[in-house]
């Protein structure tokens, strides 16, 4: 998006030169937009979810498990993300950012662990994450946040039905050439159904931009546009960061595409650490959430 | 501009919706699904006593009320007053024989519940379930309790599906007790599980099992017979399972048989068992050229004629020839549950070298019954006549001689001897030597023509209930006095050529009513001839999609019995307004011909066509007519340009190989009064006989090519494969050693070139006899849609004909009704129904009437088989016959005169010593020394030897039944 010099200059300065530090909307520098979302909210999906960013960005996610040809690891999870026509041109999957953006939640889903998604010897559930970008503001958007909180909390519903292998032992086979069974019962309960696991490996997004001597997380267009350099940081639930990327280096203004020191890549990579827990935190309270409509995760 | 609207439901707290939320595992694909079930408040209690729910009954097309279905008197008993019915799922899956006794149980209410609890369980059930509530006078009425608002219950967390539904049964049952109440007829809830009937007896709920149920009704005693033998098995499941050993080895589990099959150890198959022995049975399995042989009990370990079972192959030294003895059917009529193991009718099991072992297998489990009800009498051995009324366990023997005996409880044990009754199996333990069943229905005393009927229908699954109401609705309004319009611009006249003034006439057997075809020939001004073979045009009459239509396609084929027919459509198409009769206008379909001097077809042509048809010939009477010099009138010309034109098309036919195979047809001689059978005649064939026969197969395969130029796809065709080579290899040999002749058998035309010179100038009736044979080497022909297989498997091997369909018959068989709406669609006389063109459904009437073709054939030949021994009752006859089987401690003769085959056991040779037999395998023959004095002598039985027998027919004194019994004469 292109900014005129005055409106960069303005930015820069409000941030740089004030104590604590004026943003356009009015933020503080360590506060993520107001978001809220929404869980369940697909009823033919394993789980799903709906995540809205400030009035900027929303997102669907659906996760449809199905049984499909084990891999070497065990299961799989794939991620396909597409934009929807009404937000930009940009919706075919081999387009920039809907693949840029699919790449991005795959990388998130493969810290997962998939061996126990194995059932048989060569039966696995296979685990689509399937992501539709409603609503975007602008395609230089901060779509990421919203992604992977989007996927961190449809994982969190999601369940996968039961399968029961029979317990084929050696004696009941009672043969040499004997091969674990392929067979395997599924529980046609629903309320048998199990949670997916090792969750706590799945990180959230979030955005820092390093403005001068400021740290802002979650920037704004005009924001980044300012900003040296914006990471995108993955962060998991215990605070570890798990993905660090450099997005958007930058709209042209003068101080932006500059080096930063390794102390400042580490003060970075502190901050969104710490917002980004308070994040995954605050978002477990919709979980339990039953009423209908959007809860606030962070006002 | 247009406006979109959708109703939203409405997000209050009083939801009036549940949804439903499982899981789904079809065809390796495991689906969440999610239903939303709405739930209504206007379902009637369908009872005629109810004032309340008048209102909420639904209305058909035109508006008007459907009466309710419960009686308002309902039936009274002493113990509950005027109650209706509610059984729960488990009575209808055990018992619903007895549900179904036409004059017991009325008023019945099915819940939804237990209609998708039988649905899942057995879909052939849950059919029989839904007739039961369209036949009017049973009263029984489905109630959709689910969706009702005041029964519909939703799961409690930790709850199980099956306890959810007993609580919804309960409830449901609760419900209408109390809206019934004002009215005083109560609700009785039928359940023979005691904790769902502690319950529904807290609820105040009127409870019973069926078996204390029944013992208030008048026939409790029938009825008690058909509560099936699970009920009381579960009931003493505990005494059972200690102490009882098993007679059998216990069937692999589910898990370990997939496994096995996966890695090849076990083989899965359809077990055939020997009509000749039936602890002998084969399984065809892929990877072995024969048939893996079963035998003996242990090895058939349970499998039932039909099932598909997992076998398990012996090691080679175990390997045997195919059936050396004949079980004898009067060996172990003991009733124990723990019997002796049966070391008498397992072979010993010599090393055997011979060269044409076949592999032996044992049956180690069984992945789908094929069990249906079967007909049979109770073996008279087996009733303790002292017992009276009280309940005994006695044997049924079926007719079918592949089935086992099937062990069964009854009350009414001497009532039943010398009844033709119907028994179902309901399981067989490993523990138990027999199968267990019950009592399904009686067919009526034995040997008397209409339960022996009736028998042979069930038997073979013939479909002979009258023709609903629907079907008879699809029938011409006029009635017998449908004319062909008189007036030719009647639309129905459009694209139909006037034949009127063609010679045509008819010829088929004496006494036939549903003339399907009628022929005309005469010459052409160039000296051709046209030959016009005209086919009753049935599909005028059905049109597709109509009920009458699908009750032809699922009945597929008349069936002749030998004093019955069951017909495919209503009698006043078949025999009357279809039938081309004589001296009465019809419309027909007809396929002229233009051929020269030599039958070389010049053109052919189709058309629908209206015909009169001139006379109406039994085969003896145009024989006769063309024989007689004197007639000179164009019909007889006509009839004699048939006839020599036929011979030329047989020539044709023989030299491009077709067979001509023999199998005995035997007519039955009736007595005109009391149509009771005299006598046994050989149906004789006359030229007439081919001279149809020739046209019919003529026009037949120009149909055949005709449809399948205009519908490459979905062309009904019949097709008659090449028999293995395998198929042969024992003729082959038994040919060789018997009488050093040799059978080729690559092709058609080699095989019908060898038959014609294997000739015995001693026995004529060799030759025969080897036709015979050599037809049940043969696989039969069967109908199939023409995309289903590759042009050069199209071919019909018995005809020599590359293509061919059935298109003379449309009367009397559907595949030909078919073949007809396709032939119309091909020459553009209407456009093609969408039915005819979906391949798969195609696929699927083929297969249909495949089968009902093969179970009309095997009814009828059953139904000769009956009637000959009932024309030898009483007599002794001395015929010739021919050995055409041996045994180690028999063989089988087949007697000509009476088409009829049977088997001559060598201990019957002899009635005080038991005679020594050796059995030469090798040359297929038995040298039986008689030890009797004062005339020692040695009599040696071959293959092909013929023999004198004296056929007799004795009384059975187990079954009380008249049987066959053939002893040689020496």
């Amino acid at each position: 998006m292109q900014l005129s010099l005055p409106e960069l200059s303005y930015t820069h300065k409000s941030i740089t030169e004030f104590e604590p530090a004026i943003r356009n909307d009015g933020r503080s520098i360590d506060q993520l937009r107001p978001l809220s979302g929404q869980v369940d909210v697909l009823p033919g999906t394993n789980g799903s979810a709906r995540v809205k960013w400030a009035s900027s960005v929303e997102i669907v996610i659906g996760v449809k498990a199905e049984v499909g040809d084990a891999t070497p690891e065990g299961g799989k999870y794939v991620a396909s993300v597409e934009i929807s026509p009404s937000v930009s041109i940009q919706n075919r999957e081999t387009d920039e950012i809907p693949s840029f953006l699919t790449s991005a939640l795959q990388d998130l889903l493969n810290a997962l662990a998939v061996d126990y998604l194995k059932f048989t010897p060569s039966k696995a559930w296979i685990i689509h994450v399937d992501a539709v970008v409603i609503l975007s503001s602008s395609p230089y958007e901060n779509i990421l946040s919203a992604l992977s909180l989007a996927a961190y909390l449809a994982l969190q519903t999601t369940r996968l039905p039961k399968i029961s292998t029979p317990n084929v032992t050696d004696i009941t086979i009672g043969s040499t050439k004997y091969e674990p069974s392929e067979e395997y019962d599924v529980d046609s309960e629903w309320e048998n159904a199990l949670p997916l696991q090792g969750l706590e490996l799945m990180s959230v997004i979030i955005l820092v931009s390093s403005i001068d001597q400021v740290i802002i997380v979650d920037p704004t267009i005009e924001e980044s546009s300012v900003a040296q350099v914006t990471y995108a940081i993955g962060v998991q639930a215990s605070g570890a960061i798990s993905y660090t990327r450099v997005v958007g280096t930058g709209g042209g203004y003068a101080s932006t595409g500059r080096a930063i020191t390794v102390e400042r890549y580490i003060e970075l990579l502190e901050t969104a650490s710490t917002v980004g827990t308070k994040l995954l935190n605050a978002s477990s309270d919709i979980l339990s959430f039953k009423g209908l409509g959007f809860f606030d995760i962070l006002p | 501009m247009s406006t979109v609207s959708g109703l939203k439901r409405p997000q209050s707290s009083e939801k009036n919706h549940r949804d439903r939320v499982f899981v789904r595992a079809t065809r390796g694909k495991v689906q969440k699904v999610v239903r939303e079930q709405y739930l209504r408040n206007d379902i009637p209690c369908q009872s005629r006593a109810c004032p309340l729910c008048r209102s909420k009954l639904p209305k058909d097309s035109r508006g008007n009320v459907l009466e309710p279905i419960l009686s308002e008197k309902p039936m009274f008993l002493e113990k509950f007053g005027h109650h209706y019915l509610i059984p729960d799922s488990n009575i209808f899956y055990h018992c619903i024989d007895a549900l179904e006794h036409p004059n017991n149980f009325f008023d019945v209410i099915i819940l939804q519940t237990v209609f998708s609890e039988i649905s899942s369980k057995s879909i052939p059930l849950y059919n029989r379930m839904k007739r039961l509530c369209q036949e009017k006078t049973k009263r029984f009425t489905p109630f959709s309790n689910e969706f009702f608002v005041d029964t519909f219950v939703e799961r409690l967390d930790d709850e199980s599906a099956n306890d959810r539904n007993d609580r919804a049964i309960r409830n449901a049952a609760s419900w209408f007790a109390s809206h019934l109440a004002s009215l005083g007829i109560k609700i009785v809830l039928l359940t023979d599980d005691r904790e769902n009937a502690r319950l529904a007896a807290e609820q105040g709920i009127q409870v019973s099992t069926l078996k204390d149920y029944v013992q208030y009704l008048p026939d409790s005693e029938i009825l008690l017979d058909m509560v099936s033998a699970i009920a009381d098995a579960i009931a003493s499941k505990e005494q059972v399972e200690s102490g009882t050993k098993n007679v059998y080895e216990l069937h692999w589990s589910m898990s370990r048989l997939l496994a096995c099959i996966k890695n090849g150890e076990v083989h899965k198959g359809l077990i055939n068992i020997s009509t000749y022995n039936y602890l002998e049975g084969s399984v065809v399995v892929p990877g072995y050229n024969k048939p893996v042989l079963v035998s003996g009990r242990e090895n058939l370990n349970r499998a039932v004629q039909g099932d598909i079972v997992c076998i398990q192959i012996l090691p080679q030294d175990q390997w045997k020839t195919e059936a050396e003895e004949i079980a004898d059917d009067d060996e172990d009529v003991v009733v124990s549950t723990a019997a002796e193991p049966d070391s008498a009718r397992i072979n010993d099991l010599e090393l055997i070298t011979k060269r044409n072992a076949h592999p032996t297998a044992k049956v180690v489990g069984i992945l789908k019954r094929n069990w249906r009800p079967y007909v049979g009498h109770v073996d008279n051995a087996t009733i303790a006549q002292s017992k009276g009324g009280s309940q005994q366990t006695v044997l049924l023997t079926p007719m079918d001689r592949r089935v086992p005996k099937i062990r069964f409880r009854t009350r009414q044990a001497p009532r039943l001897v010398g009844r033709r009754i119907v028994v179902a199996i309901d399981l067989w333990d490993a523990s138990s030597r027999y199968p267990e069943g019950h009592f399904v229905r009686d067919l009526g005393e034995m040997e008397t023509k209409e339960a022996e009927t009736e028998a042979l229908l069930l038997e073979y699954d013939v479909q002979h209930r009258p023709f609903p109401k629907a079907v008879l609705d699809c029938l011409p309004e006029e009635g017998h006095n449908w004319k062909v319009p008189a007036d030719k611009t009647h639309p129905l006249w459009k694209n139909r050529k006037d034949f009127r003034d063609k010679l045509i006439c008819s010829i088929d057997p004496p006494g036939c009513q549903d003339i399907d075809d009628a022929l005309h020939a005469c010459v052409l001004p160039n000296g051709n001839y046209e030959v016009g073979v005209h086919i009753a045009d049935v599909t005028h009459f059905v049109k597709p999609n109509t009920s009458m239509d699908s009750e032809a396609a699922s009945r597929g084929t008349t069936v002749y019995l030998v004093d019955k027919r069951i017909d495919m459509l209503p009698m006043l198409l078949g025999t009357d307004l279809c039938s081309l009769r004589p001296y009465v206008e019809r419309f027909a379909f007809s396929c002229i011909w233009e051929m020269d001097e030599n039958a070389n077809i010049i053109k052919v042509h189709f058309t629908k066509s209206v015909i009169a048809s001139k006379e109406a010939f039994s085969y003896a009477d145009a024989q006769a007519r063309i024989d007689d010099q004197k007639m000179q009138d164009p019909l007889t010309q006509g009839m004699r340009v048939l006839l020599k034109l036929s011979k030329i098309l047989k020539q044709k036919r023989m030299d491009e190989g077709a067979l001509n195979l023999a199998s005995p047809e035997v007519r039955i001689q009736t007595d005109n009064e009391t149509s009771d059978p005299m006598d046994v005649e050989i149906k004789q064939l006359l030229e007439t006989n081919s001279l149809v026969e020739e046209f019919m197969l003529l026009a037949n395969i120009s149909v055949a090519q005709k449809i399948y130029d205009a519908f490459p796809q979905t062309a009904v065709l019949r097709r008659h494969a090449a028999p293995p080579l395998t198929n042969f290899d024992s003729l082959q040999d038994i040919l060789r050693v018997c009488k050093g002749m040799h059978l080729k058998c690559d092709t058609s035309k080699s095989l019908a070139k060898s038959l014609d010179e294997c000739v015995d100038p001693k026995e004529p009736y060799f030759n025969t006899l080897l036709r015979i044979l050599t037809t049940r080497c043969m696989l039969s022909a069967e109908y199939f849609c023409s995309g289903t297989f590759a042009p050069p498997d199209f071919r019909h091997y018995g005809l020599a004909s590359p293509i061919y369909t059935h298109f003379t018959s449309p009367i009397r068989r559907y595949a030909d009704v078919l073949a007809h709406r396709q032939l119309a669609a091909a020459i553009d006389y209407e456009t093609i129904n969408p039915s005819l063109s979906d391949k798969s459904r195609l696929i699927e009437i083929c297969n249909g009437i495949n089968y009902r073709h093969r179970m009309a054939q095997m009814a009828g030949r059953a139904s000769i088989e009956y009637y000959v021994g009932q024309a030898l009752k009483g007599g002794v006859a001395e015929e010739d016959a021919y050995v055409i089987k041996v045994f180690k401690n028999g063989f089988v003769v087949f007697i000509a005169r009476f088409g009829l085959e049977g088997i001559v056991y060598t201990k019957s040779l002899s009635s005080v010593l038991e005679p020594n037999v050796e059995y030469v395998e090798d040359e297929y023959k038995l040298n039986i020394e008689i030890r009797d004095q004062p005339k020692p002598q040695t009599v040696q039985i071959q293959m092909f030897q013929q023999v004198r027998v004296r056929v007799t027919t004795v009384r059975d004194e187990h079954s009380g039944k008249q049987k066959v019994q053939i002893t040689l004469v020496y």
